[in-house]
């Protein structure tokens, strides 16, 4: 095994980018696999074999990969998101969830307006988007190291990132359409005459999903790039 | 030797097997270990390996780590407790399989032979 020079690293980091790849995973993957590969060689075999590895690591097999594994992601995230939700609902967890909703529905009765209930059910929302943008803080910083690394210059994101971000602004997305085309539709001021305990319920439905949502990051930030 | 149809079928049960001998792995290091244990014979190609260990993965049969090597990053593949499971029962379907296959190529042994 040898280090690669200045000028070869450069051609293979020139051969990665030339793919455009969007995935990270796939990315650091297959430039892995070039520069493993290529360090089992000789510096006279250089070129032919990073000739060899581009027929093998053709632009259409990389995408073909990388859209296979976004799909594949995708389906991880939602099993995994749905078993979290549905272990809420044994038997521990149902009876902390009646546990709180009793001393929720006890401090609901001090809501004085339909302006508290609407900040009380805008609450979970606030920590969903607060938490996106850490994510995507902290994602692009973890990236933005491979993107240097490999001399990458179009947009690269973890497969991982869209399918937990589309999973946050679902809630976002449905009750501002609720609240919204009520208000425009039927002129109904959902926010305002909305009972306290009916919003409570809301709320608390939304901090479950909030937190079934963070405990997905939890998992998958342990051994993924976001 | 042009192997590839034969060994498609069996390469879930191949990745499966060297990653429990082998505590984690990178997907250049498999290809390596495979032509070294079979001298050669047996080439696993970067289309079949890649998309394999993926679908292990999202099946929950491997986990992976994200690991900075020598100024880059490397992406290892370990055996998750079900993955430790499914690894002997796809090797004693693969085992049944080969001895069924010896059967039919040699229809004089007996049916107690074991590989």
């Amino acid at each position: 095994m040898r280090k690669l020079s200045e000028q070869e690293l450069e051609q293979v980091k020139k051969a990665i980018a030339s793919k455009e790849l969007t995935s990270v995973e796939i990315l650091v993957e297959i430039y892995d696999h070039y520069m493993s590969h290529l360090e089992d060689f000789q510096r006279s075999e250089f070129e032919d074999e990073l000739g060899k590895l581009e027929v093998r690591f053709t632009s259409g097999y990389c995408h073909a990969l990388q859209a296979k594994l976004n799909k594949e992601i995708r389906k991880d995230v939602g099993k995994l998101h749905w078993k979290i939700i549905q272990r809420n609902f044994h038997l521990p967890r149902i009876m902390n969830i009646i546990g709180f909703m009793s001393v929720a529905f006890y401090l609901s009765s001090s809501i004085g307006n339909g302006k508290e209930a609407a900040i009380m059910m805008i609450f979970p929302l606030l920590i969903l988007k607060i938490f996106h943008l850490y994510l995507l803080a902290r994602s692009s910083i973890r990236i933005k190291i491979i993107k240097r690394s490999v001399n990458q210059k179009s947009h690269l994101q973890s497969s991982l990132f869209y399918p937990i971000s589309e999973r946050m602004y679902l809630p976002v997305i449905v009750v501002y359409s609720i609240v919204w085309f009520s208000d425009m539709m039927f002129d109904i001021q959902v926010s305002s005459n909305i009972a306290p305990q009916i919003a409570l319920i809301f709320s608390i439905l939304l901090f479950i999903y909030v937190i079934s949502v963070l405990e997905i990051w939890k998992i998958k930030s342990k051994t993924s790039l976001i | 030797m042009s192997n590839n149809n034969l060994i498609k079928g069996s390469l879930q049960t191949i990745i499966l097997k060297l990653l429990e001998e082998n505590e984690k792995m990178y997907g250049y290091e498999i290809t390596q270990r495979v032509k070294e244990l079979t001298a050669g014979e047996i080439k696993i190609t970067e289309g079949a390996l890649y998309p394999a260990l993926h679908k292990l993965e999202a099946e929950g049969l491997l986990s992976t780590e994200i690991q900075q090597v020598d100024n880059r990053v490397r992406k290892y593949y370990s055996l998750t407790k079900d993955g430790q499971k499914e690894v002997t029962s796809k090797m004693s379907e693969l085992q049944g399989f080969v001895e069924n296959l010896q059967r039919i190529l040699t229809p004089d042994l007996k049916p107690g032979f074991n590989i």
